[in-house]
C-alpha cells in the first residue's frame, strides 16, 4: 500500500525529480549518519573531557595525597631537622595545595556532572585551616619564632592530613567509580552508536537501493513500452516489401550503440525502427508516386473515356441522324415499293384497259368504215378514235416503265422520239399549269444507245422537277406573275449528244446544289417525293457513260444537262 | 366451208372482233373460242383456215397454241394479237413473232388493218 501510494506519486514527478528521489535518500542518509556519528563523536569527547577531567581530579587527589605525604615529610625536616631547603618546597606545596583545591573546584564547577560541593565544602576548610597553619608555621620557622611544640604542629597538620586523607580516599574511590562509569558509558555508547551506525547504513542503503529500484522501474516501464510499441511498428513496416532496407548502413549504427542494458536495446530498436520508417516512407513515398502515376493515368483514361463518350455521343448523334435517315428512306421505299407494286400490276393493268380498248376501237372502226354518217356523226366517231389511241399511248407508256428489266438492255433509240415520249404524260399537266413548252431538236436523226425505260425515266424526272419548280415560284411570287416555261435542247457536239432541260422556276440555292445527286435528298416533303430520283438519274447516265450537270441561279430557273456518247441510227 | 377461228378469253373482244370482221369479211366465217384448252379439239374437229389468237390466256398461253400449231399443222396461219404485257423483257408478240406467228397486233388494233392482213394470208396459201 506504501509502495502503491510511492508509486502513484512518484509516476507524476518528472524525471530529473525522480532521479533526485534516491539522491535525496543518499542525502538524508548520510546528514542521519553524520550527524550520528557527530553526536557520538561529541558525546564521546564530552565524555572523555569529563572522564580526563575526573582523572585530572583524581591525579590533583592522588597529587594531593602525595603531597600531603611530601608536607608531612617536609615538616618534619624543618621542624625536626631544621632544614630551611623544604620551606620553599613548603609553601610551595601550600600553595600547590591552594592551586589544587581550585583547580579541583574548577573542574568541579565546569561538569555539572560532577558534584564535589560536599567534598570542596569540607575540605576546603581544613585545607584552608592547614595551608594558613603551613604558611604560620613556615614563616614562623622562618623567622624562628616557631612556639609551641613542633610536635603539635606535625599532629596537628597529621590531623589536617588524615582528615584531608579521609576524604580524598573517599574521593579518590568516588573518582574511580565515576570514571568507571563512564568509560562503560563510553563503551556502552559505542556499542550504541556503531549498531545504530550500522542500522543506519543499512537502511540508507536499502532505502536507497530500494528507490533506485522503484526510479528506474518507472524509467523502465515506458522504455519498456517503448521498446514494445517499436517492435509493433517494426512489425508492421516489415509486411512491406524489406529487400531495399540498407543493413549495412544499419548494422554499422548498431555498432555504435555499446551499451547493453535496456536504453541500449531501445536505442538499437530505435535505429531499426527509424530505418524501417525511412524504408517504410521510401516504400510509401513510390507508392505514392506510382498511385500519383496511376492517377494520372487514371485522368488521362477519363479525358479518353470523356472524349470517347463525346465522340460516342457524336456517333449516337450520327446513328440518329441516320436513323431518322432511314426511317425517312423507309418511309420513302414503302412509297417506291408502292408505286413498284403499281408498275408490277401495270403490266396487267395495261392488259386489262386495252382489251375494252380494243372492243371500243373495233366497234368505232366498223362504225366508220361500213356506215355512211351524217359529218358531225363521222366528226364525233373520229374524236372518239382518237380519245381511244391517246388511251392507248399512255397506257402503253406506263407499260414501258413495268417493265422490271435490269437495265442492261440497249437499243439505240432516237432521241427524239424519246423526247416525244417523255412528254407524253407530262404535257397534260403542263397545259394546266398553263406552263410553255419548248423543244428544240437540232438533229432529227440524232440516237442514242441506251436502256429505253431508263433513259426515259430520266427525262420524265427532270420534267417532273422543271414542273415542280415553276409550281413553286409561283406560289412564292409576287402577284404579277412569273415565265413559266420549260425548255428542252438537243444539241451533237463533238461525237456527243447533249440533251439540256431547262426551266423558269425557283433554282436552287449554290450551296446545296452540290447535294442534289445525293440519294434521299429532296426539298418535297415525305410521300410526294422519294428524293432518289436524281440519284437514280446520275446512276443511270453514269451507266450510259455520259454525265449529268446542274446549273441553278435561285429565283431563276434551273437547268439540267445531259452529254450521252452519239451513235449512228441503224436503219430501222 | 372453213372459218377464222378467234381465240381469247375476253369474250366482249371476241365477240366484237367477230362482228367487226364479219362486217368487213362477209364472205368469212368466223368461230370463237373462249378456253383456248378447247383449241385443239376446235381445229381439229372444223376446217379451220386461220387463227387469230390472243397472247395472254387463262388456260393455254397463246404461246403454246402457237408452238404446237406450228409444229403440227405449219401451213395454218396465225395472227397473234395481245393488249399488253411480257415475258422476260420481251412484248409477248415479239415472242410470238419470233416462234412463227405469221403477224402481230397490239390492241386495241385496227380492224382494217386486220382484215387486210387476213385476206392478204388467206390468198396467199
Amino acid at each position: 500500500m506504501f509502495i502503491a501510494m510511492k508509486n502513484l506519486s512518484l509516476r507524476d514527478l518528472p524525471i530529473a525529480k525522480k532521479f533526485a528521489l534516491p539522491g535525496i535518500v543518499y542525502i538524508l542518509g548520510i546528514l542521519i549518519i553524520a550527524s550520528t556519528v557527530y553526536a557520538f563523536i561529541n558525546d564521546q569527547r564530552a565524555r572523555n573531557v569529563l572522564i580526563y577531567d575526573v582523572i585530572t581530579q583524581k591525579n590533583i587527589l592522588s597529587h594531593l595525597e602525595s603531597n600531603l605525604a611530601k608536607v608531612n615529610e617536609g615538616l618534619n625536616q624543618m621542624l625536626f631537622f631544621d632544614s630551611r631547603e623544604f620551606d620553599a618546597l613548603l609553601l610551595a606545596k601550600a600553595e600547590d595545595f591552594q592551586s589544587a583545591l581550585v583547580e579541583f573546584k574548577y573542574i568541579s564547577q565546569r561538569h555539572a556532572f560532577i558534584n564535589d560541593e560536599s567534598l570542596a565544602e569540607e575540605i576546603e576548610p581544613v585545607l584552608e585551616q592547614m595551608r594558613t597553619q603551613l604558611i604560620k608555621v613556615v614563616s614562623l620557622s622562618f623567622s624562628r619564632s616557631l612556639r609551641g611544640t613542633k610536635k603539635s604542629y606535625q599532629q596537628e597538620f597529621i590531623l589536617y592530613a588524615n582528615q584531608i586523607r579521609a576524604f580524598t580516599n573517599d574521593a579518590l574511590y568516588g573518582k574511580s567509580e565515576l570514571v568507571e562509569a563512564l568509560l562503560k558509558e563510553n563503551a556502552h555508547r559505542e556499542w550504541l552508536f556503531s549498531l545504530l551506525f550500522l542500522l543506519e547504513v543499512i537502511i540508507t542503503a536499502l532505502l536507497s537501493y530500494f528507490m533506485h529500484v522503484l526510479v528506474s522501474r518507472q524509467l523502465i516501464f515506458p522504455i519498456n513500452k517503448i521498446r514494445l510499441i517499436s517492435d509493433e511498428v517494426i512489425k508492421r513496416y516489415a509486411f512491406m516489401d524489406n529487400d531495399g532496407l540498407d543493413y549495412e548502413v544499419l548494422l554499422t549504427r548498431l555498432a555504435l550503440i555499446t551499451s547493453k542494458d535496456e536504453v541500449g536495446d531501445l536505442a538499437r530498436q530505435f535505429l531499426v525502427m527509424m530505418q524501417t520508417i525511412d524504408h517504410g516512407r521510401e516504400i510509401e513515398s513510390e507508392k505514392k508516386q506510382a498511385i500519383e502515376q496511376l492517377y494520372s493515368a487514371l485522368k488521362q483514361t477519363n479525358e479518353q473515356v470523356l472524349k470517347t463518350k463525346g465522340e460516342l455521343n457524336l456517333r449516337n448523334q450520327e446513328l440518329e441522324c441516320i436513323h431518322e435517315k432511314l426511317i425517312t428512306s423507309n418511309k420513302q421505299l414503302e412509297q417506291s415499293a408502292k408505286l413498284s407494286s403499281i408498275g408490277e400490276m401495270s403490266a396487267g393493268i395495261a392488259h386489262e384497259i386495252n382489251q375494252p380498248l380494243g372492243v371500243m376501237r373495233l366497234y368505232t372502226d366498223c362504225m366508220l368504215l361500213v356506215q355512211e354518217h351524217p359529218p358531225k356523226i363521222n366528226d364525233m366517231l373520229q374524236k372518239n378514235l382518237i380519245q381511244i389511241e391517246r388511251i392507248s399511248r399512255i397506257i402503253n407508256h406506263l407499260r414501258l416503265f413495268s417493265r422490271d428489266d435490269q437495265g442492261e438492255e440497249r437499243e439505240t433509240i432516237a432521241v427524239d422520239w424519246l423526247i416525244d415520249q417523255s412528254l407524253i404524260l407530262i404535257s397534260p399537266e403542263l397545259k394546266r399549269h398553263s406552263i410553255t413548252l419548248a423543244v428544240n431538236i437540232q438533229h432529227k436523226s440524232q440516237s442514242i444507245l441506251c436502256n429505253q425505260v431508263q433513259l426515259l425515266q430520266v427525262l420524265t424526272n427532270l420534267l417532273n422537277n422543271a414542273k415542280d419548280a415553276i409550281i413553286e415560284l409561283e406560289s412564292l411570287a409576287q402577284p404579277q406573275g412569273i415565265e413559266k416555261q420549260i425548255s428542252i435542247n438537243v444539241l451533237c457536239r463533238g461525237g456527243r449528244v447533249l440533251i439540256e432541260v431547262s426551266d423558269t422556276g425557283a433554282g436552287i440555292p449554290s450551296s446545296l446544289i452540290r447535294k442534289i445527286f445525293q440519294p434521299f435528298y429532296t426539298t418535297k416533303p415525305v410521300g410526294s417525293g422519294t428524293g432518289l430520283g436524281l440519284s437514280i438519274c446520275y446512276g443511270i447516265i453514269e451507266k450510259h457513260a455520259g454525265t449529268i450537270e446542274c446549273r441553278s441561279r435561285q429565283g431563276c430557273g434551273t437547268t439540267f444537262s445531259i452529254d450521252l456518247p452519239h451513235v449512228l441510227a441503224l436503219s430501222s | 366451208m372453213t372459218s377464222i377461228l378467234i381465240v381469247d378469253d375476253d369474250a366482249d373482244f371476241s365477240e366484237a372482233l367477230q362482228d367487226s370482221l364479219s362486217m368487213l369479211l362477209s364472205h368469212y366465217q368466223f368461230t370463237t373460242c373462249g378456253k383456248s384448252s378447247q383449241v385443239f379439239d376446235l381445229i381439229y374437229s372444223l376446217p379451220v383456215s386461220l387463227v387469230i389468237t390472243d397472247m395472254i390466256m387463262p388456260d393455254v398461253e397463246g404461246i403454246e397454241i402457237i408452238t404446237r400449231l406450228k409444229q403440227e399443222m405449219p401451213d395454218l396461219p396465225i395472227i397473234a394479237m395481245s393488249g399488253g404485257g411480257r415475258v422476260g423483257g420481251n412484248n409477248y408478240l415479239i415472242l410470238a413473232d419470233a416462234l412463227g406467228a405469221d403477224a402481230i397486233f397490239d390492241k386495241p388494233l385496227s380492224v382494217l388493218e386486220l382484215s387486210r392482213k387476213v385476206e392478204g394470208l388467206l390468198s396467199s396459201t
